[in-house]
């Protein structure tokens, strides 16, 4: 008896299947022999079925790697087409081992009917899965939408809200502006006293903490520059305090001496914020009383000095090292005055800290004290116009895209 | 001119058009019914790149949620792995790397590609918010439907498989 008849008798019961047909191959993958249940392979006897079939051929060399070890491979539910005819087929590959002779034995088994019944089953669960998840999908996105929508609406509302609060307290602020310019001295009181002026403001807000003040009593004309502490509306509110005390000490204390003038600004702040120990609020203020009789110039500071330049030269008087209000100095604050000869062509200037405190130039600086008494050494010859538009044009050309630091005045005499 | 056979498999969830790319690219068709696959369908088709006539036996294997479902003996002697994802759909991507992690197990060294599908169906809005999803990076954003990129992935597998 050959090999391959005993292999036939051994697998005798798929040689007569009408629902299996198999395929015996030689070690080479040649066809050796066929029962003929979907396809007559007799006239491929011979030949190699690697050339014909492409399943076979992609796994040329697994088949070839069975072994006694693992001699079957088993390939469900093959949707090709075996030979033309059309199926779900259930492939197995032996490998038979005859004396020293290899063999492989390809089965084909049809469970088209049997796998028609899963195909609908599978079908039916793929669809529905899908369509669940993109139903699932859409229903997250839809709420997903809403939800978005509703929170650009609830943040829209609240940016209109903020909108117009903001606008209602600009409103509040610009007409505290009103209010804050009607107080300061005007240009008419200003022409009354017999030297020309400059004033040279700038709010970084709207409203200031920065106040200037200039009132005639008798042949004695007072100037005065003060700082409030804070800018903005706690430093206009400041403002007002400092204005208020300063027309208390003028008019119904009847006081023109500068010195004296900040120590009863001194007592009158401490006395105001005495019940409350959480405001240390303040100001620093430079004074200057003119007698035009005497042809003299006072000057005391609080934390603030006189600039004057004479004859090309450029001079200071500091002023004292304590502001008006905050701490109470243990020994007191001693303040002192000045008086000088005003000369021809004298001009004096006396400012807030917001110039030369100014953030800007190329390494985001300070302008520095330094810088801005050599500029008002530079300019101080010119018209007091032109001053104030070379003040200005410098400021910006320092500032550049930096916001103002603090509220700016200076206040220039000219005799 | 040298003449090779690399066995491809397409691989992934089930519905992701694993089936509709094979079409796309054996026989340039497309069909939006959506048919299951219920073990393996195989075609063929020649490239020839750099004078090697590569015959590609594509094996487009049924879709699962897990690739462990997926019967063994598919998987073996693949020589380049398709992994396709429908980009519409998160539950396709979400296991790419376990997947691919159990798929390397049995098929060490052998070259992938992954491929997000159905591209046609997102705008450029939607696939710019899915992209950052993807727990892997994907090489591919094809579409069966236009045909677009499907015929570059081929040869870019098949040109993988042949400098291995």
């Amino acid at each position: 008896m050959t090999e391959i008849q005993d292999i036939l008798l051994e697998h005798q019961q798929h040689y007569l299947s009408q629902w299996l047909q198999f395929v015996l191959l030689d070690q080479e993958g040649k066809i050796l022999d066929s029962n003929h249940s979907f396809a007559d392979l007799k006239h491929l006897y011979g030949q190699s079925i690697y050339q014909f079939n492409p399943f076979l051929e992609s796994i040329q060399s697994v088949i070839e790697a069975l072994d006694e070890h693992q001699s079957e491979l088993f390939f469900p539910r093959m949707e090709i087409p075996f030979w033309g005819k059309d199926g779900v087929f259930d492939y197995t590959i032996k490998r038979i081992q005859r004396n020293n002779q290899i063999f492989y034995l390809w089965i084909v088994e049809d469970n088209t009917a049997h796998n028609q019944y899963l195909s609908l089953v599978q079908q039916e669960r793929n669809d529905t899965y899908i369509q669940n998840e993109l139903l699932q999908l859409k229903t997250q996105n839809q709420l997903l939408k809403e939800e978005v929508e509703k929170q650009t609406a609830d943040i829209q509302a609240q940016k209109q809200l903020i909108e117009k609060q903001k606008e209602d307290i600009l409103d509040s602020i610009r007409y505290a502006q009103r209010i804050q310019n009607a107080i300061l001295p005007t240009q008419k009181k200003l022409a009354q006293v017999s030297f020309e002026t400059m004033i040279f403001y700038r709010p970084k807000d709207i409203v200031s903490g920065d106040f200037y003040w200039a009132s005639q009593v008798g042949n004695k004309a007072i100037v005065a520059v003060a700082d409030c502490t804070g800018h903005g509306v706690p430093g206009a509110f400041m403002s007002i305090v400092g204005q208020n005390m300063l027309q208390t000490a003028i008019n119904a204390q009847k006081i023109t001496s500068p010195k004296q003038m900040l120590e009863s600004l001194d007592k009158q702040m401490l006395q105001l914020f005495e019940n409350d120990d959480r405001v240390h609020d303040g100001m620093d203020i430079a004074i200057l009383t003119i007698d035009n009789q005497e042809n003299s110039i006072t000057f005391a500071g609080a934390k603030r000095p006189l600039y004057f330049i004479r004859e090309g030269s450029f001079q200071e008087i500091k002023g004292a090292p304590y502001a008006i209000g905050g701490h109470h100095v243990v020994h007191g604050k001693n303040f002192v005055e000045f008086t000088l000869q005003i000369q021809p062509n004298d001009i004096f200037y006396i400012c807030s800290d917001g110039y030369a405190d100014q953030f800007g130039g190329t390494e985001d600086k300070k302008f520095m004290l330094k810088n801005f008494k050599n500029l008002l050494l530079k300019i101080h010859h010119l018209p007091f116009a032109l001053q104030q538009d070379i003040l200005l044009d410098n400021l910006l050309s320092w500032q550049g895209e930096n916001k103002q630091t603090d509220d700016i005045l200076i206040v220039g005499l000219r005799f | 001119m040298q003449s090779i056979s690399k066995k491809v498999i397409l691989i992934g969830n089930f519905g992701v058009g694993k089936t509709s790319l094979t079409r796309q690219f054996v026989f340039q068709k497309f069909a939006d019914e959506y048919l299951t696959t219920l073990g393996v369908k195989i075609d063929k088709k020649t490239l020839i790149i750099n004078d090697i006539e590569a015959n590609l036996i594509i094996w487009d294997i049924a879709g699962e949620v897990s690739q462990t479902k997926v019967p063994k003996s598919y998987y073996l002697g693949a020589n380049g792995i398709i992994y396709v994802f429908d980009l519409t759909r998160p539950s396709t991507f979400k296991h790419i790397a376990e997947d691919l992690d159990y798929i390397k197990q049995m098929l060490p060294n052998v070259p992938y590609i992954i491929a997000g599908n159905k591209k046609d169906l997102l705008t450029e809005e939607q696939l710019q918010e899915t992209i950052p999803q993807l727990p892997l990076p994907c090489e591919y954003l094809t579409s069966a439907k236009t045909g677009e990129k499907v015929e570059d992935m081929f040869y870019d597998l098949t040109k993988k498989m042949i400098s291995k």
